[in-house]
């Protein structure tokens, strides 16, 4: 770890703790908001408590970035190699078009055909994330030194040995530059399966919306603004880490 | 040995490469010259088989390299490219050990291996092994790229214009450094360049290709006395009798020499002086510092050391490994017909005339 890894590491530490500490204890939600709102009855969200919203969130958003970032990985891999290339235009305008399509169009696409909750959500969030995971590995793997590689396969190494010994290591800062943006959107994003009840911290900002109730949004807001800070923060040094090698 | 027989290569409907047949023999350096597009590069790379042959064969040790796979292949023979291509993320012992690790060479090995070759190239292996290669010059780099392809000690290595992209000073250094480790190690060498000094420097036996056809195969001696035709009488230039003086060593065509001791007597220095029509005045160790001719004996000194004309060390002496060339220029600089040529510790071991020269 750089030092300067372990000078943003201490911020960080303060954000986790904070996070932790309003997932898990009410009263300073109680204590600011009764007195920011102190025309509503209730101020914290009831129906389930946040530490049960934040797990569900990760899961959202967890399968959902995993499955893009590899999906995005295995496939810019693909049609950056000779006998992929010819897809990369249908792929890049896939991706794009993938991008454009809103999350909710997705959402209302997707509960017809596999019901409502998890299941959707997932499929839109993986959608949504997968371009920018693919661009930046097509990217990547598109901008190396074409010495290295002529000098890769003149030393004799075969195809996967190029990919996974050079080609890979080397486009790894994009690469994770990708799958950081991509898993911060889908933080945001996963607000909105709460309307087709996949949970999350989109739960209170529906139900503050529909209820009129601005505590409940802020709630919502303030964890998932933090947890997306959180996140890219790690992704950050993770990627850093691997760039200096 | 390496065996090109009809080697063609086309794009399309251009020719690259015709009907080339040209041998390389163990242990010599075969450098492939010619003006750019005259398929120098694409004849090497159709031997390590990045570029796949159109038609005729390449035999290597009697095998053909179609018949064997191209990654094995390609990890008995060296590789070097101008633009070096170090592995970045890689140190430069990463990069050494690329090959070793591609033939699951023990670690030791490899590391003893990575160490012994960075001595070899002149780079103190504690302070460069876990360098990357960001951190180096240019001369560096491209020392460390020779070091890689030489790693697993292949008996073949190719080089494609290695020393292009580096300045003139360090370009003549590596050309000198590799030259000196070539003759210790004995590799056969294809080597690619658009450089004539830079063939005739190095080769053994150059190959003149225009338009993807052979011109001239010969040694640098006999294609500057002879040159084929006027296309390579062009192109090695107007000044082939100087280029042909840089082939030569000045120990070769030096003579022996009349010397004196500093602390001879005068008198005794003087009927050498008369023999020879001039000596060169030693010290102790036989280090040049003078010289003594019939005029300087009149002045009236003791010893030779009092009497003698001091000579320049630094550009008056020829080092006994410098080309004619070299010896011609400096002698011309000074204007000198005869100069002492002296080891590399300075010590007097023959002297080389203008004569002898134009002689050579």
């Amino acid at each position: 770890m750089t030092d300067r890894n372990r000078r943003t590491l201490i911020p960080l530490a303060a954000l986790a703790g904070l996070f932790v500490l309003l997932t898990a204890w009410m009263d300073p939600w109680r204590m600011v908001l009764s007195t920011v709102f102190p025309t509503l009855d209730k101020v914290v969200y009831p129906l389930a408590p946040f530490r049960r919203l934040v797990a569900e969130h990760i899961l959202l958003v967890g399968s959902s970035s995993i499955l893009a970032s590899t999906a995005g990985l295995c496939i810019g891999i693909a049609v950056t190699r000779q006998w992929g290339r010819e897809f990369l235009p249908a792929v890049n305008a896939l991706a794009s078009m993938g991008q454009t399509f809103p999350p909710v169009a997705v959402l209302a696409l997707a509960v017809p055909a596999v019901g409502f909750g998890f299941k959707p959500t997932v499929i839109a969030l993986f959608l949504y994330g997968l371009l920018p995971v693919l661009r930046n590995t097509i990217a990547g793997l598109q901008t190396l030194d074409p010495a290295v590689l002529e000098a890769a396969s003149g030393m004799g190494m075969n195809p996967l040995q190029i990919l996974t010994l050079v080609e890979i290591p080397l486009a790894l800062p994009v690469i994770m530059a990708g799958v950081r943006i991509s898993t911060v959107i889908n933080i945001g994003t996963a607000t909105l399966g709460a309307t087709i009840g996949a949970g999350g911290l989109g739960k209170p900002i529906i139900a503050g919306l529909i209820g009129e109730n601005p505590a409940y949004i802020i709630e919502g807001a303030v964890l998932v603004g933090l947890f997306a800070i959180l996140v890219d923060g790690v992704l950050g040094i993770v990627s850093r880490d691997r760039a200096d090698g | 040995m390496i065996e090109l027989s009809c080697v063609t290569k086309r794009y399309g409907g251009v020719t690259a490469v015709e009907e080339l047949t040209v041998t390389v023999a163990d242990g010599e350096f075969a450098v492939l010259i010619g003006p750019s597009g005259c398929g120098k590069s694409t004849t090497l790379r159709m031997v390590n088989r990045l570029v796949p042959l159109t038609s005729g064969t390449i035999r290597v040790d009697g095998t053909d390299v179609g018949s064997r796979a191209p990654e094995q292949l390609r990890r008995e023979m060296g590789y070097v490219i101008q633009s070096v291509g170090l592995f970045p993320h890689m140190t430069v012992a990463g990069n050494i050990a690329v090959v070793p690790s591609l033939l699951k060479w023990p670690r030791q090995r490899t590391e003893a291996r990575v160490d012994e070759l960075l001595d070899l190239f002149g780079l103190d292996p504690s302070s460069y092994r876990d360098k990357y290669p960001r951190q180096l010059s240019g001369g560096e780099a491209q020392r460390v790229g020779v070091a890689r392809a030489l790693a697993a000690d292949p008996s073949i290595l190719l080089m494609d214009e290695p020393f292009g992209a580096l300045d003139p000073i360090t370009r003549e250094t590596l050309q000198t450094e590799f030259s000196r480790i070539q003759r210790e190690l004995g590799k056969t060498i294809v080597f690619v360049t658009h450089d004539i000094d830079e063939a005739i420097r190095l080769a053994d036996r150059i190959v003149i290709l225009r338009e993807g056809r052979l011109i001239q195969h010969d040694t640098p001696e006999k294609i500057l006395t002879h040159p084929a035709n006027r296309f390579v009488l062009e192109f090695i230039g107007s000044d082939r009798a100087l280029k042909r003086l840089s082939r030569m060593k000045t120990s070769d065509h030096m003579r022996p020499t009349a010397s004196v001791k500093v602390m001879d007597s005068l008198a005794g220095a003087g009927a050498i002086v008369m023999r020879n029509g001039f000596a060169w005045v030693t010290c102790g160790e036989g280090v040049v510092r003078g010289r003594l001719d019939g005029q300087t004996l009149t002045g009236g000194a003791a010893t030779a050391g009092e009497a003698m004309i001091p000579v320049n060390r630094g550009l008056e002496v020829i080092p006994a490994d410098a080309s004619l060339r070299e010896a011609l220029s400096r002698m011309v600089q000074r204007g000198l017909r005869n100069a002492p040529v002296a080891d590399e510790k300075g010590r007097l071991v023959g002297e080389i005339s203008l004569e002898d020269i134009l002689e050579a």
